[in-house]
């Protein structure tokens, strides 16, 4: 069997920014108060009237070749299922080598662990069966997309081989998962 | 020019990637003055004939593992789970400058007070 | 893991995360952090709601939710809430109160609506309310005799686009709106700014339209996400959408682009209306709109192309100008041309789950008449009670009869919610008696005499919903936990209230489940299934005039008026006119102030959430960057703003220097620089944009009040600091 390849595909056409996903995500995973593991992005370019506006979710990209995990002396950040980037928070130290490492600010320290965390992918949920991710869940404009991209049917896959996307800093040679098709 | 707003405001990212502090800047002067001080002391101590020890000098190699408790002390207060310390010790990883860090720390600490 | 990497002792044994959330129950209910009542499914775990999802089943949220609805227990667990029942100790506004038992605070609301009902009728006694918990208030209220029953969502928000689409399709567009923007192949946006305001299905709908590639045109001062969204976006002059909307109805007359057939077989005054618009060619509008007549045009064009899938949206807080009425108006005459009213793409046509009412005695008529207008044939075709028009009522001297002296408040803080607080803090000072009955300790909650504290809606049973919508169905709010601290539900709060008032007869259930029960079982519904599923959907009806809905409107004619008699008969433009005298450029130095929503917020009634806050926690002042520049403002900079009439915002708030403006406007996002000190999170944060709305400009047709009149300017938040730290200086914030 072809290992699981997880991936998130966000429509920057349709988000508009509302922030349910970072809400339904801090709710899903009891993030601490004043810590996010996903947020929203709007940047806008131009000179009045003369604009162009591009909205997006933005979380842990879960890097084919993460920094994260290349940097982590004690083996907590991992790969985990489906390839995707995990920290076993029993193992971490705290010594915040993969926040400066990561190039996406994804990482923080739990205030309550001192440990670091980040996205996970809602692994716990799809690996438990349910299809979907928490900020996906609860996306009202359904701009969120989940799925294996070892899969040439799952609608990830379909979205990155029919739409325009792109991937956030590819200079940094991480190989995010996280795509944004526009 | 572009406009960027974002939702998140971290500790430690935002608004500006700030993830070390002080004691980390203390740990590093202290473990570059031990790193001197053990150069320093290993040439003495290479001289042939060994010449006489003057009192700064019987005390320096001392210095070291002193100042190196003291700086890994500081480095130790710097980790956000300090009590999971050990587990750099579980596991070695070449591609972490940290785990090559921790690890070259314990060999040498060892090395400096059998210097001393 | 080979090579170099290793992990010994161990430990290669990497757990799955698991966060625990999901609850030992989950209970479906309908949520209250807006008032769109989207079905939610509450997760229960060890007592402790844990997280909100969206009910799957329900036809509004479809299973997703906004962020306020999932950010509900940011208000069940506000540190800040209301927690005993209180009673006033020191003078108004003071702040001092006693927390008393129910029974004390009951007996004392009692005491004075007795009192006040003999002393001057019950007329005296004043609602208002928003919210769906205020359903009970209201029946109260009706027993008890009074008219003047007032809701500010009606001349503070939608109120105009009511009248103008009633008094063109017969019907209003009502709430949830019957709107169907899936199926829309253009939609036109006149300042409604979906995605900011996250009205759920809504947002759904219009990620939909833009899903299938509709065009999209968003008329807005502002850059807008949804503008973002657009194919066009037309910075029009604040306060000249008329011109603009006369302009596109020329082009569709002129050239022929309306809906023949539909315009003939449904609508009458079309050679009036041809008549009235020729002069108003998108030449004319330019000046005036400051739009090239070639864009226009063009959207003109792309919309006509596109019928009758259009849909040119009718908004929802429309109260801008005063001449609000008349804009949804040509709003609803344009969907007319275009033929969308009861077509695909367009407006659908509603139904809803037929409920018999609990078997009361039937409510005495109210004493007299409502107090909200100067004179009875005032704003003719206002047909719910203005509550600025209440409150001005409470100030003696201001109409001929004051009456009104007692005030309750459900759910709505009226210093941030009626325009120019003054007049609202004044005739406070004026009332004899003044309730409260809120979750959170808002503004009117300090000046109050008695405050209730109500159960959240996850605390509480309430009404039953069945809306008027696309799906018909019904829907249940049920206790997810029982009340935390001393907290009530309304619906006991409303019962307790009518027994200490000699209404017992009006509240004869034992409970809202009992209430329910009853109800449903009249209509042949199961209570044990809507409790289980949350909701239980009727019969799907035609929602097209060619799936079989019946092309009926309910105006004088019979048809859509494209003219209206009704208006004309009371000496209103019969057709949208465009009056240049209407358009007040700002003053020198001065912008206009516009405010509107942030999507995680519904007003000032969750920017105390602190959960909400963690994606947008203050209001900014958006400045266009060439204004910035001029006056020296750099993004972040603190300022206060000063109005007009000399009136200075209470607090700063940061600059957000942004492009996404026109040059003669500022944009507050509501419900920031609250005075309330007991909203300890909020307090201070950000500038309330009501403090500076002391101008309004009334709509004479149903009393509106529009909002948007008004002219602000900059002041270094360092130099006024200064000046208020000076020792002199005694400017003390009201308390609220």
């Amino acid at each position: 069997m072809v290992e699981k390849q997880y991936a998130m595909v966000v429509d920057t056409r349709t988000c508009v920014g509302c922030g349910a996903c970072v809400i339904g995500c801090k709710t899903e995973n009891s993030v601490a108060q004043g810590y996010a593991r996903d947020w929203v992005v709007t940047e806008t370019a131009g000179t009045y009237p003369f604009l162009q506006m591009n909205v997006r979710s933005e979380r842990c990209n879960h890097c084919e070749d993460a920094p994260c995990v290349t940097v982590c002396p004690t083996g907590a950040s991992h790969y985990g299922p489906g390839r995707t980037v995990q920290v076993n928070q029993a193992k971490c130290s705290g010594c915040k080598a993969c926040i400066a490492a990561c190039p996406y600010g994804a990482r923080f320290i739990d205030p309550q662990l001192g440990a670091v965390d980040k996205c996970t992918f809602c692994v716990h949920r799809i690996e438990d069966g349910i299809p979907t991710t928490s900020c996906q869940e609860i996306c009202p404009t359904q701009s969120i997309y989940f799925g294996d991209l070892s899969d040439t049917n799952s609608q990830v896959s379909r979205l990155l081989a029919t739409r325009d996307h792109y991937t956030l800093l590819p200079d940094a040679g991480t190989k995010p998962k996280h795509f944004y098709v526009r | 020019m572009n406009e960027i707003t974002t939702t998140r405001h971290n500790p430690l990212i935002d608004p500006v990637l700030h993830v070390w502090h002080g004691e980390v800047a203390l740990y590093l002067f202290l473990g570059g003055v031990v790193a001197g001080i053990m150069v320093l002391s290993g040439m003495w101590l290479l001289r042939r004939p060994i010449p006489e020890r003057s009192r700064a000098l019987s005390f320096l190699p001392w210095a070291s593992p002193a100042l190196l408790s003291v700086g890994m002390f500081f480095l130790w207060l710097d980790l956000e789970h300090p009590w999971n310390a050990y587990r750099f010790y579980l596991a070695f990883r070449a591609s972490s400058p940290m785990s090559w860090g921790a690890w070259i720390l314990i060999a040498i600490y060892p090395a400096s007070v059998l210097l001393a | 893991m080979g090579g170099l990497a290793s992990d010994w002792f161990n430990l290669y044994g990497n757990p799955l995360p698991d966060p625990g959330t999901d609850g030992d129950r989950i209970i479906p209910s309908f949520c209250e952090l807006c008032f769109w009542k989207c079905g939610i499914l509450a997760h229960v775990k060890n007592g402790r709601v844990t997280k909100i999802k969206g009910n799957p089943k329900d036809p509004l949220s479809h299973g997703h939710l906004c962020p306020r609805g999932a950010g509900g227990t940011g208000l069940l667990y506000d540190p800040d809430r209301l927690k005993k029942p209180l009673i006033r100790v020191s003078k108004r506004g003071g702040q001092e109160f006693e927390e008393v038992t129910w029974d004390a605070a009951l007996n004392e609301v009692a005491e004075n609506f007795e009192r006040i009902k003999g002393l001057y009728g019950a007329s005296a006694l004043a609602l208002f309310s928003h919210g769906y918990g205020g359903n009970w208030m209201k029946h109260l209220f009706k027993a008890y005799g009074s008219p003047n029953i007032a809701a500010p969502s009606y001349a503070q928000c939608r109120g105009p686009r009511e009248v103008g689409f009633d008094l063109t399709f017969g019907s209003g567009v009502g709430s949830p709106e019957v709107t169907d923007m899936a199926n829309s192949r253009c939609v036109v946006l006149i300042g409604s700014h979906l995605g900011e305001n996250m009205h759920n299905t809504q947002v759904q709908d219009f990620a939909q339209a833009i899903r299938n590639r509709a065009d999209i045109i968003a008329v807005d001062p502002r850059f807008s996400v949804a503008a973002s969204k657009a194919n066009y976006w037309l910075p029009v002059k604040p306060g000249t959408d008329i011109a603009l909307l006369l302009a596109w109805m020329n082009v569709m007359v002129g050239e022929g682009l309306y809906d023949r057939e539909y315009v003939e077989g449904y609508t009458v005054g079309f050679e009036q209306l041809k008549a009235h618009v020729e002069p108003y060619t998108p030449e004319w509008a330019y000046p005036r709109t400051g739009l090239e007549p070639e864009l226009i045009r063009r959207t003109a064009r792309v919309m006509a192309a596109a019928k009758p899938a259009t849909l040119i949206h009718p908004g929802r807080h429309v109260t801008w100008y005063g001449n609000d009425t008349q804009r949804s108006r040509a709003i609803a005459i344009l969907n007319a041309l275009l033929g969308s009213w009861g077509r695909k793409g367009g407006f659908y046509i509603p139904s809803q789950v037929e409920l018999p009412p609990y078997r009361y005695p039937g409510y005495r008529a109210p004493e007299g008449e409502a107090a909200d207008r100067p004179q009875p044939s005032d704003y003719p075709l206002g047909d719910e009670v203005l509550a600025q028009g209440v409150c001005e009522a409470t100030i003696p001297g201001v109409r001929e009869e004051s009456g009104i002296k007692g005030w309750m408040v459900y759910g709505s803080n009226l210093p941030t919610t009626l325009p120019n607080p003054k007049q609202t803090y004044q005739a406070i000072q004026e009332l004899e008696f003044l309730v409260t009955v809120d979750v959170l300790p808002a503004e009117i909650a300090g000046w109050s005499d008695v405050v209730l504290p109500e159960a959240t809606y996850l605390e509480r049973c309430d009404e039953l919903l069945a809306p008027s919508y696309r799906q018909p169905y019904i829907a249940v709010r049920q206790e997810v936990v029982p009340p935390m601290y001393d907290s009530k539900p309304g619906w006991w709060i409303g019962r307790e209230l009518g027994k200490r008032i000699g209404l017992p007869e009006f509240f004869p259930w034992t409970d809202s489940i009992e209430y329910a029960q009853t109800r449903l079982h009249e209509a042949g519904y199961d209570c044990e299934e809507l409790q289980r599923d949350g909701v239980i959907l009727g019969p799907p009806q035609p929602l097209y005039f060619e799936e079989g809905a019946a092309p009926e409107f309910y105006t004088d004619s019979g048809k859509i008026e494209l003219y209206s008699a009704r208006l004309a008969s009371y000496g209103f433009d019969p057709m949208p006119t465009y009056h240049e005298a209407e358009v007040e450029e700002p003053p020198t130095g001065y912008y206009r102030l516009l405010f509107g929503r942030a999507p995680s917020h519904t007003f000032g009634r969750t920017t105390n959430n602190r959960l909400l806050s963690e994606v947008y926690s203050e209001n900014t002042v958006w400045v266009n960057g060439a204004v910035a520049g001029k006056w020296g403002l750099q993004d972040g900079d603190r300022v206060y703003l000063q109005n007009q009439d000399g009136v200075r915002s209470s607090f700063s708030g940061p600059v957000k220097v942004t492009e996404r403006i026109r040059p003669d406007a500022v944009y507050l996002v509501h419900g920031y620089g609250r005075k309330a000190r007991k909203l300890r999170f909020v307090y201070g944060k950000g500038i309330d944009d009501n403090e500076l709305i002391t101008r309004y400009k009334t709509d004479p047709v149903m009393g509106g009040t529009g909002m948007n009149v008004n002219f602000v300017t900059f002041l270094r938040a360092s130099e006024v600091d200064a000046e208020l730290a000076a020792p002199a200086a005694e400017t003390e914030v009201e308390n609220g």
